[in-house]
């Protein structure tokens, strides 16, 4: 990428006027930087969670994963230079934004990833099953259980649509064990549902 | 079943996914504390984050482009 076009994407990402805008413009940024070293991003975590929900839930960073192997960690400081980041070699700062550059996606889902404005975001029927394991375990977790809620109830409301059958096999596997819990809230939220539409 | 959204489907339904959420709660739900704290506050003017954008703002986003 020219300096010019990072300079002039950098400020947008900082002119961003909220965080869930901020972090799809960050991510977009970081996406297109990488395709040319032919790495392919996926936004994980409390992030993606933001963006399929606007649920008023993301933290301060941006969980990536690749898509493929993680490439060199040398490489990536490199690339990350381009964004004058700071910090390092897995954990960034960029402008006031703090991005984690974790490893390989981990997914058990089928489906495919999501995109929004070209930015792959994980697999909801993965998310899903993830934070419904957080409410459980290791302990009682409201803060997971309310963004499960969220998203759940996006997937109920049509607004994601997701693979009902995949969702609940991702969530029946030895991996998570939380089908019980995954079908009670699927009741439970469809009635909220009916209820307020 | 639609997979792939548009940087501006995905503005224009922001409104409509936050609506939904708040049948939830209309409450921050993300950590309030982390490890990174200070780190983070120092980077947004003491606040942990950027406030999140205003049901107003998001309904104004929603609606479609006035033709001039």
């Amino acid at each position: 990428m020219k300096t010019e076009t990072i300079l002039k994407a950098l400020q947008s990402v900082e002119a961003a006027s909220d965080p869930t805008q901020r972090t799809l413009e960050l991510a977009q940024l970081l996406q297109e930087l990488f395709q040319e070293k032919g790495c392919s991003l996926i936004v994980v975590g409390g992030s993606a969670i933001e963006l399929l929900t606007e649920g008023l839930y993301t933290s301060c960073d941006i969980d990536i994963c690749f898509e493929g192997d993680r490439p060199p960690l040398r490489e990536i400081t490199g690339l990350m230079a381009q964004l004058k980041a700071t910090g390092g070699p897995r954990s960034y700062r960029v402008g006031s934004c703090f991005v984690d550059l974790l490893g390989k996606i981990e997914s058990c889902a089928t489906t495919p990833f999501r995109k929004i404005g070209g930015v792959q975001i994980a697999k909801p029927e993965d998310l899903l099953a993830e934070r419904l394991l957080m409410t459980v375990y290791p302990e009682v977790n409201l803060e997971a259980q309310a963004c499960a809620e969220k998203l759940m109830l996006q997937a109920l409301s049509g607004q994601l649509p997701i693979d009902w059958a995949e969702a609940e096999r991702v969530a029946n596997l030895p991996e998570y064990r939380i089908r019980e819990e995954f079908l009670t809230m699927r009741e439970r939220l469809t009635r909220t549902l009916k209820k307020n539409l | 079943m639609k997979t792939e959204w548009t940087r501006e489907e995905w503005e224009q339904s922001r409104w409509e996914r936050r609506r939904i959420s708040n049948l939830i709660s209309p409450l921050p739900c993300g950590r309030t504390d982390s490890k990174m704290d200070i780190a983070y506050r120092a980077a947004n003017g003491g606040k942990r984050n950027l406030p999140f954008a205003t049901d107003e703002q998001l309904q104004a986003l929603a609606k479609p482009p006035q033709e001039t």
